[in-house]
């Protein structure tokens, strides 16, 4: 950061806001077009029920579900390296973490929708919440179901909180250059930010306490998805391992979805001086760690599978392996346990192509991973005679690349009308202008 | 994205002298020796948090927004747990397999959840209050476009004509790259009566924090009063039905116990 002066990082993140070119514009228009075709595929299910979808008993858990936990995975590197890394008061979370956290919010946001397509009458949703009604009808507090829609409806509040609170002094940063209708909006949007020292001196303070309040939920959520399944009596799922397991396999790809995310973004944005290797590497090594500790637990389900001495889970486990689904355990374990390995050498976790492509092949692992887990065990349960084989649907499918073109949707609007930057904090690792310093040079 | 002006045009008012800079060291001796001359109505805008400042103005002081994440974290923790009792002791029909009605470890994943979201609300809400946002009244002065740039801004409020050339004196000495004087850009006008500077507050509408505490408390009881309460009612009112049908509430397991037939 040495050179920069307060002036410039402004300009400079400021720069490529309100300026389409044909590139984010066919980006946007490949978003809408996978979204059109999720919603119309999601039509297609509101209309002719969930028959529609490839499930067949005894597999009721899906695409649907896999995509669900796969999003809500994705969204958990941005509060872990908004809230955690600022609690730790690590430097290189600066330039990375407004993106990643608008990434999280835009993965909570595709997650939600997830629950509610799976349970087929959509509209019939709102029955999760509590709400007073004449017969007394409450949820049971006791199924990890309901503890799933307070946790990530708690997570995605809280997040979005964080997030807000972050952008405000940015907000004003754009309100006081611009003019017009487009004053007003950021005007709003800012609530009046000043930067007085009053408001620096609460701010500061409400901003630790929103990260001290994330740092565990990064932990709690996807622990409470894991007990979704760690919960049921399903072999496969039926393990203490699930919450640290699920954990490090949300860090796992949500960094690498940050990568995936921020590369192309810091390259056409000529954002090398605050997102660059340095960065990178970081998040290579976030992933070497959380890879690590999944490969780990991949393998530490085997063994106590093996040591229960159960034939059933056992069963389970082997015919991951050589069943009908060991195609996609040997994706995921391609994906998630070798492809990260190349890491290990420093140039390679250096190198801007080796980052982005094994990034990508983490997000496709990931998601083959929660597919294992869940199709897998429910196929394959106590009775064999109601073993099957679940074959995805083309409205499945459809929905899921639907929910890709929503996320891209939303993370392309904002890059284009928020700094994806944080500019004061940026302006944080720089040194003060001093007069002291003008003096001696 | 338009470039900044060097300079502002912006109205200054009588009693007020506004002052820009370039250096941090420059301000932090305005604001020292602004201190040392007795006075304190003051504003100082940034575009970043400097502790520099903050320690200067506030001595240390910590925020009262911390209350409010306090209060707001022990009633989310209440409430997430009273949502769950309640409920399930409200539809007396959930009698799961002899388990408790009131199930302490399935309910603290909802508490937890609950504590961390009121808490988070209510930390949020306690910033507005404190930063006073929205702020669109703020004084013009303090509005200046570079402020969120990159310069800092210090702006003196209720000051006389001769303090106000005093201030004026200290804030150039000081190394200010622009200091405006109200009285004498708006030369024609007449002044306001100033304002003695025994009259001035440090900070005056600094929260009280005490009185917060107090209120703190007071709904904490309130609060904790409401749930026993209720959970009395509950209890009464759910536990007669059942023995009304035979069953047992004396361990809190609600079993069929006194059925006819067993």
């Amino acid at each position: 950061m040495q050179g920069l002066t307060y002036g410039a990082v402004t300009r400079d993140i400021l720069r490529p806001l309100f300026k389409p070119d044909a590139v984010y514009l066919g980006l946007v228009g490949i978003s809408l077009a996978l979204m059109g075709w999720g919603g119309y595929c999601w039509y297609i299910q509101m209309i002719e029920g969930l028959g529609v979808a490839g499930y067949q008993p005894p597999v009721f858990w899906g695409v649907y579900i896999t995509t669900f936990v796969f999003w809500v995975g994705i969204g958990h590197a941005g509060t872990l390296i908004s809230a955690v890394l600022f609690l730790f008061r690590s430097k290189w979370r600066t330039g990375v973490y407004r993106a990643s956290e608008a990434m999280t919010i835009f993965a909570v946001m595709t997650a939600g929708l997830f629950p509610a397509i799976h349970v087929g009458r959509v509209w019939n949703a709102y029955w999760l919440f509590p709400y007073p009604n004449q017969r007394q009808l409450w949820q049971n507090f006791k199924s990890p179901l309901m503890w799933d829609v307070f946790a990530v409806s708690t997570y995605f509040s809280v997040s979005t909180i964080f997030f807000y609170i972050g952008l405000v002094p940015d907000i004003a940063a754009i309100r006081d250059r611009t003019s017009g209708a487009v004053k007003k909006l950021y005007s709003a949007l800012a609530f009046g930010w000043r930067g007085t020292d009053r408001q620096w001196r609460h701010y500061m303070a409400a901003y630790g306490f929103f990260a001290a309040f994330a740092t565990p939920l990064v932990l709690s959520v996807h622990s409470v998805v894991s007990w979704d399944f760690a919960m049921a009596q399903t072999m496969g799922w039926h393990s203490t391992l699930f919450p640290p397991y699920f954990v490090a396999g949300a860090i796992f790809s949500g960094c690498a979805m940050v990568i995936t995310l921020l590369m192309p973004l810091s390259i056409a944005f000529k954002w090398e001086k605050y997102i660059n290797v340095w960065h990178y590497e970081h998040l290579a090594k976030m992933c070497m760690l959380t890879g690590g500790i999944l490969t780990y637990s991949y393998g530490t389900e085997y063994f106590i599978a093996y040591y229960s001495d159960n034939a059933y889970e056992w069963g389970v486990f082997t015919d991951r392996v050589v069943g009908e689904y060991d195609w996609v355990f040997m994706v995921m374990v391609f994906c998630n346990c070798l492809a990260p390995l190349i890491w290990w050498i420093p140039s390679m976790r250096r190198n801007y192509a080796v980052l982005w492509i094994v990034a990508g092949i983490i997000n496709v692992g990931m998601w083959f991973e929660r597919y294992n887990i869940i199709a897998s065990s429910l196929a394959h349960q106590y009775d064999p005679a109601a073993w099957t084989y679940y074959t995805p649907s083309w409205v499945e499918w459809g929905i899921m690349a639907g929910s890709f073109g929503w996320f891209g949707l939303w993370f392309l609007l904002f890059i284009k009308i928020m700094p994806s930057v944080a500019i004061a904090e940026i302006k944080e690792l720089i040194r003060p202008p001093l007069k002291k310093d003008e003096v001696a040079a | 994205m338009s470039a900044l002006p060097k300079t502002t045009d912006e109205p200054v008012s009588n009693g007020t002298v506004k002052s820009v800079y370039a250096h941090l060291d420059c301000l932090v001796d305005a604001i020292d020796s602004l201190k040392k001359a007795g006075v304190r109505d003051f504003i100082v805008t940034a575009p970043l948090p400097r502790h520099e400042i903050e320690e200067l103005i506030y001595e240390g002081r910590p925020s009262p927004v911390r209350w409010f994440t306090l209060g707001g974290a022990i009633f989310g923790g209440m409430f997430g747990f009273a949502l769950c009792s309640f409920t399930h002791l409200n539809w007396g029909m959930i009698i799961p397999a002899g388990k408790p009605l009131v199930s302490i470890p399935a309910f603290l994943v909802i508490t937890f959840e609950s504590t961390v979201l009121w808490g988070c609300l209510s930390t949020l809400m306690g910033m507005m209050i404190f930063c006073r946002l929205p702020a669109n009244d703020l004084q013009v002065e303090a509005q200046d476009p570079r402020f969120s740039d990159d310069v800092f801004g210090l702006v003196v409020n209720n000051l006389g004509r001769k303090q106000a050339v005093k201030v004026t004196e200290i804030l150039g000495e000081n190394g200010a790259i622009e200091v405006t004087n109200g009285y004498v850009r708006n030369a024609d006008e007449v002044p306001p009566e100033p304002v003695p500077l025994e009259e001035m507050g440090f900070e005056p509408d600094e929260p009280n924090t005490a009185m917060l505490a107090r209120i703190a408390i007071v709904l904490t009881v309130l609060i904790v009063a409401g749930i026993i309460g209720s959970s009395l009612y509950f209890q009464k009112s759910i536990g007669d039905e059942l023995k009304a049908q035979g069953y047992s509430t004396t361990t809190r397991a609600v079993t069929p116990v006194n059925r006819p037939n067993q």
